[in-house]
């Protein structure tokens, strides 16, 4: 669904109206971050910011290991990014962890004491026990803007509602479940539709929704994915490549914090995939 | 843990039967949107009057016209009586018959009324075309008929007075066939008391221990005629959570048990069947994805398909909350029953505040099979209205 057309009724913007080069410029970057959750391309680019880098990577192999339908988000409050998320269904098992779930969990469970240093740290068992203080309260989503690849499906749009959310960015539009304008409108009156003539009051859990960011982008994704379901490959980099790829980023890593940090193994053969597979990697990127 | 919980649900009725003596225990399909909201919707179509001897000329002249393109219209008789039909379709047709200047005196015993067709599939000037060769005058007049078929006996009756002569051919357009509901409701009839009531009171041990609010929900296998219970999970919204609003909105207790499905197969694939033993060592998450209370039970399934939940029957204490009702889609339950209805927040139910009817939409890529359960005065808890259960 084309987003310009359908504003006066879902309540869903589109991108760039009226807004200043520099405004978009801010949209559009977040955006980039999100679409980098679920994309190795953007390591070609190296960003400026280490740890946005050794989270990528991770994540990236991440959705290329398991087959994860590619849809990547981030929340930003203030202008600064405080949680990632990739669709994780098939590394759980779970239907319903979507990268907005992954997110919120990663922002609510990110402890007090971490400087922005040892981030990469943050995972281990050990960081985050019971009695360390939380550096976010969830009161912090309703400062947040979410920028996600795909629009939020209708679980994830109720979940925003219920969390509460400021404004949701996203890029392709979701006509199969998509549940802000795809199909229902959960940002507007939880998706109540209006008797003929009756306007809706803003409700204080309503939220702000502008589709079509980076929208081609994000649509290349999926279909990428969707050929790779069909057995042929997901970028045109070959394994070697991409071994070739993970080694720079590596590299780049050692010498720019000293770090340990493990890389994921390159994926295998499509065929060979499962998702027993998994696991190590999850202990690896844990540790 | 496991094998405790087998044996108690075993033998539901000593332990715990109390909750449902109440005789008006009954289960009932829920109605899609299409069905609520569109079963009133109306057509407007031009009848006219032939002699009964050439009905069958005339259906293959209309059969030949292919008027009704897009429009189905089997629910209603193209041929009625003049004793069949409501009032005022024969004040209508007396009418057009004085225009024509013929005489109010027919011999409804020679005649019968026709439904052409709708105004906007069929021009007056083809309906006088497919008629004209039989008689000469043809009265013709334009009255409202029901669009779309009837759901229900009852209904047909009640459009035929109205409208047209409507038939009730057991279908429903606006959802599941009727026998796939009854067949269904079968299966789980014998059961169903059983395993609410296990959803019930985990929901109710989950708010006694203060983890959250008093719902609870169970998912369970059903193969050959034989159940299994799989998951018990009560709410945990206030479980580790200091903060006031909404509470943990991934502690609804319908994420937790399809979480808790998803961990115990997960388990069981590494030959870790004690799934509490992870618990403690897990890194903390706002997902409670592991039984926190003794209601609570997790168990690896038997069959295992791409998508785990493929099938299942999932017990709410509490109609799911619009998330709830969409994460039971996104893992393909076959069939969800819930007890209290939540008229300003639930997602499953077509006639709530919401009317979403998430259960069973044409557009979104899964439907199942949804029922409300009703037990009298013993059901579970009533929750404030704002609460997303």
């Amino acid at each position: 669904m084309d987003p310009q057309t359908t504003e006066g009724k879902t309540g869903v913007s589109r991108a760039r109206e009226d807004m200043s080069a520099e405004e978009r410029a801010v949209h559009i970057n977040f955006m980039r971050e999100a679409i980098a959750m679920v994309t190795l391309l953007p390591l070609l680019n190296v960003p400026q910011n280490i740890l946005s880098l050794t989270h990528t990577l991770q994540q990236g192999e991440l959705a290329l290991q398991t087959d994860e339908t590619p849809v990547g988000c981030v929340f930003v409050h203030e202008g600064v990014i405080i949680g990632r998320g990739t669709n994780a269904t098939n590394r759980t098992l779970n239907g319903t962890r979507h990268a907005e779930f992954e997110a919120i969990n990663e922002i609510l469970t990110t402890p007090a004491s971490t400087s922005s240093e040892d981030l990469t740290n943050a995972e281990s068992p050990e960081g985050v026990s019971d009695r360390c203080e939380m550096k976010y309260t969830p009161a912090i989503l309703k400062e947040c803007d979410l920028y996600v690849t795909v629009e939020p499906c209708i679980m994830c749009a109720s979940l925003l509602r219920q969390f509460g959310i400021r404004k949701v960015y996203f890029g392709a539009s979701n006509e199969k479940f998509g549940g802000t304008g795809g199909v229902l409108n959960i940002h507007r009156a939880n998706g109540r539709v209006p008797k003929e003539g009756e306007v809706l009051e803003r409700h204080k859990d309503d939220y702000e929704v502008s589709g079509g960011w980076l929208r081609e982008e994000a649509i290349l994704l999926l279909r990428r994915f969707y050929v790779q379901e069909n057995g042929k490959g997901w970028y045109s980099v070959s394994p070697f490549e991409s071994r070739c790829l993970c080694l720079i980023v590596y590299l780049c890593m050692l010498v720019e914090t000293g770090a340990d940090v493990q890389i994921a193994p390159v994926p295998k053969k499509r065929k060979d995939r499962t998702v027993k597979e998994v696991e190590p990697l999850e202990e690896a990127t844990q540790s | 843990m496991g094998t405790n919980f087998d044996r108690k649900c075993s033998d539901p009725s000593k332990e715990g039967g109390a909750l449902f003596k109440s005789p008006t225990f009954s289960l009932s399909p829920l109605k899609t949107t299409l069905a609520t909201q569109k079963h009133e919707a109306t057509l407007t179509v031009y009848v006219s009057t032939i002699p009964v001897k050439s009905a069958s000329t005339i259906l293959g002249r209309l059969r030949n016209a292919e008027i009704d393109n897009g429009l189905n219209l089997q629910h209603l008789r193209r041929f009625a009586k003049y004793t069949d039909v409501p009032e005022h379709v024969l004040s209508s047709i007396q009418a057009a018959r004085r225009s024509l200047g013929l005489g109010p005196d027919v011999d409804t015993s020679q005649e019968l009324l026709l439904l052409v067709g709708g105004i906007n599939s069929v021009s007056h000037e083809e309906v006088h075309y497919i008629i004209s060769p039989t008689v000469t005058q043809v009265p013709i007049c334009s009255i409202m008929v029901p669009l779309l078929a009837p759901t229900s006996y009852e209904q047909a009756v009640s459009w035929s007075s109205r409208f047209w002569p409507t038939v009730y051919k057991k279908s429903n357009p606006f959802g599941p066939h009727p026998s796939i509901i009854s067949r269904a409701q079968e299966d789980i009839d014998g059961d169903s008391r059983t395993w609410m009531e296990l959803a019930i009171r985990a929901g109710q041990e989950s708010r006694r221990l203060g983890h959250g609010e008093a719902i609870g929900v169970a998912v369970v296998e059903r193969c050959d005629g034989q159940s299994r219970l799989l998951a018990v999970s009560g709410d945990a919204r206030w479980l580790d959570w200091k903060h006031g609003g909404s509470g943990n909105v991934a502690g609804h207790a319908v994420l937790r048990s399809i979480a808790m499905v998803a961990t115990s197969i997960k388990a069981s694939e590494n030959g870790n069947i004690d799934s509490t033993e992870t618990a403690c060592t897990a890194p903390r998450s706002i997902f409670h994805d592991k039984p926190v209370i003794s209601a609570e039970h997790g168990q690896s399934r038997a069959s295992t398909s791409r998508y785990l939940c493929h099938g299942l029957e999932i017990y709410c204490s509490h109609e799911p909350c619009v998330m709830c009702s969409m994460a039971i889609l996104h893992s393909r339950f076959g069939k969800v029953i819930f007890n209290k209805r939540m008229p300003e927040t639930g997602g499953l139910s077509s006639e709530g505040d919401l009317a979403h009817g998430l259960f069973w939409r044409k557009e979104l890529n899964w439907t199942l099979l949804a029922w409300e359960m009703s037990n009298g005065d013993a059901s579970g808890e009533t929750l404030g209205l704002e609460i997303n259960a």
